[in-house]
């Protein structure tokens, strides 16, 4: 080209954000409960006999296992069309293999939480037990692999198009759910301290792998800097996730010299979570605003109904009151059976 | 019973359970989408002749009215730019025609989970809307923002170089409305369709958008600028309403 030419969009058709705020709480709760399976069952295999520390894990992965599959059938438009999956097998596209796993992983979850707290009242235990936490992890794998990979594939939003995605994908799930962990348990110093060394590993790779997808040299990485060149809001979207970063990094070091007070756990658990939310958020639905081939930007403002805040307080909701339920249940099995 | 006997039945097992085997390799299973329905000794594709397009938005609203698209939601639109070469004095406008490309190599076919996206023989790409879950997985993959969520039928929606009209020998309804004739629908398979021949005749200055991304469109452009063929954002000056 010799010329050079000063183009003004004079006219276009801004293209609609069609993933959802479903899709975010899906990616963020099947991204914790697939991390929290894969420790459960290292847990169990290393028969490390640390039976609250699996019970507490598994509380955490089943309740985001019940909650994420909601969340994404919500986000299809044809929701009552989700038996298309299994009467149209197509296993040459990442999304379907979703089907398969996901109810398979709740299903495995759900009856290895059942076997331990047998075990728990009635000191029966199964041999099944180490098969079930096998198949949990295996499907969690699975998730975690169809997850990214769905996303990481499609060109058109070259963005998304990175095999880090998935890995940023995957440690930043495992990073909150450590934290997770470390709030909901009660004591334990040295446990925690653990933890929270976990928590700071992975929170290292995270950025390091972040720092690599940025600057790499790569379709993703170019587009990434295209888009926090030209837009502002990429720019504190970037500042948020540095932001969060910093204070999950600064009250992990804290919990490593000695163990936090309950309200600074509860900040790193929702540091954590924030952080985790935020990078979905942002790769998931502010992605989509980034025109493919417009100059113009596609307009997104979070609406008010089932689309908008209402998914998102919505599934916390769930969580919360599944997390509410499950552990009352339990605990209310236990009193009955100590006072016989 | 003699060994022979044994022998031959033993073999005879093995032959036929072997033979169990047969229609499952017959059957072949497929691992990548297979293009369904429509002729393959047709390739329908689009050239659209810039020098007669004066963007009068005919092909937009006639689309809109045959195909029944919700208010608000397009198949096809005319994009304008207003372009001034640097360091000159005078203006001139640029007209872009979009619509689903019928790509050789469509993106959005392989993703769709139910296969209710398809590529017919005649390589027009169509979606089976009492098939599709209306996930978006199509919406997301394709380049060329072709495709919609369809608020009415909750699907994806596409152009369709109004399939319907083709199979009975009419135009689609944007070529019919065209006011210069820019729009040509034909026949690549033809060597005496008008397409073939333009594309023979103008072969070094066809464009394609976004080339770079592997898709073989087949909604070729005469008349356009390399500096339109890849995407705008940060080359060019939005709407003088956005911010960013």
């Amino acid at each position: 080209m010799t010329h050079s030419l000063l183009v003004e969009e004079v006219l276009t058709r801004p293209q609609e954000i069609s993933w959802l705020p479903w899709a975010v709480q899906y990616f963020f709760f099947i991204g914790i409960a697939a991390c929290a399976a894969l420790f459960a069952c290292v847990l169990h295999w290393r028969k490390s006999d640390s039976a609250k520390l699996e019970n507490l894990t598994l509380l955490i992965a089943l309740t985001c296992a019940i909650t994420a599959p909601l969340a994404l059938t919500a986000d299809l438009h044809q929701t009552a069309r989700f038996w298309h999956f299994y009467a149209y097998p197509t296993p040459w596209s990442w999304m379907p293999w979703g089907a398969l796993f996901l109810p398979l992983f709740t299903a495995f979850l759900g009856l290895w939480f059942l076997a331990l707290q047998l075990k728990r009242f009635t000191k029966k235990s199964y041999r099944a037990t180490k098969w079930l936490a096998l198949a949990s992890a295996l499907t969690a794998a699975g998730l975690l692999l169809y997850t990214g990979r769905e996303v990481s594939i499609v060109q058109a939003r070259p963005i998304w198009f990175s095999y880090t995605f998935p890995v940023a994908m995957f440690l930043s799930a495992f990073h909150t759910f450590f934290a997770l962990l470390i709030v909901s348990l009660r004591g334990e110093p040295a446990l925690q301290r653990k933890l929270a060394l976990w928590q700071l590993w992975t929170l290292g790779g995270l950025a390091f792998v972040v720092v690599f997808w940025v600057n790499g040299d790569t379709l993703s990485g170019v587009a990434i800097r295209d888009w926090l060149t030209v837009s502002a809001s990429a720019r504190h979207y970037a500042a948020g996730w540095a932001v969060l970063w910093f204070i999950s990094l600064g009250l992990g070091g804290v919990a490593l010299f000695q163990p936090l007070t309950m309200p600074l756990r509860i900040l790193q658990a929702l540091s954590a979570m924030a952080l985790c939310w935020l990078m979905r958020w942002t790769l998931l639905i502010q992605v989509q605003t980034v025109p493919k081939f417009n100059a113009q930007f596609n307009p997104y403002t979070l609406p008010a109904g089932t689309d908008g805040w209402l998914a998102i307080l919505g599934t916390f909701g769930l969580w919360i009151a599944l997390l509410i339920i499950i552990r009352e249940t339990v605990n209310g099995f236990a009193r009955r059976m100590q006072h016989g | 019973m003699d060994s022979s006997k044994r022998q031959f039945l033993q073999q005879l097992g093995i032959l036929s359970a072997g033979a169990s085997l047969v229609p499952l390799a017959q059957a072949k299973f497929p691992f990548s989408p297979e293009r369904r329905e429509g002729s393959a000794r047709h390739r329908y594709a689009m050239l659209i002749d810039l020098r007669r397009c004066i963007g009068c938005q005919a092909c937009t609203v006639s689309c809109a009215i045959e195909n029944q698209t919700p208010q608000g939601e397009f198949r096809t639109h005319v994009n304008q730019y207003q372009v001034q070469v640097e360091g000159e004095e005078s203006v001139t406008n640029v007209l872009l025609p979009r619509l689903c490309n019928h790509c050789d190599n469509p993106p959005c076919v392989p993703v769709c989970p139910v296969q209710a996206t398809f590529q017919r023989e005649d390589g027009i790409v169509v979606v089976d809307n009492t098939r599709c879950v209306g996930c978006a997985y199509c919406v997301q993959a394709c380049p060329y923002d072709a495709r919609f969520i369809n608020h009415e039928t909750q699907t994806a929606d596409k152009c369709t170089f109004c399939v319907h009209r083709l199979e009975v020998g009419l135009l689609p309804a944007c070529v019919e409305s065209c006011v210069g004739g820019a729009r040509i629908i034909g026949d690549l398979q033809d060597p005496n369709s008008r397409i073939a021949q333009m594309l023979h005749a103008h072969h070094a200055a066809i464009k394609v958008l976004k080339p770079e991304n592997g898709t073989q469109p087949h909604v070729f452009y005469l008349g356009l600028d390399e500096t339109f063929t890849t995407p705008l954002m940060g080359r060019a000056q939005p709407a003088l309403w956005q911010e960013v």
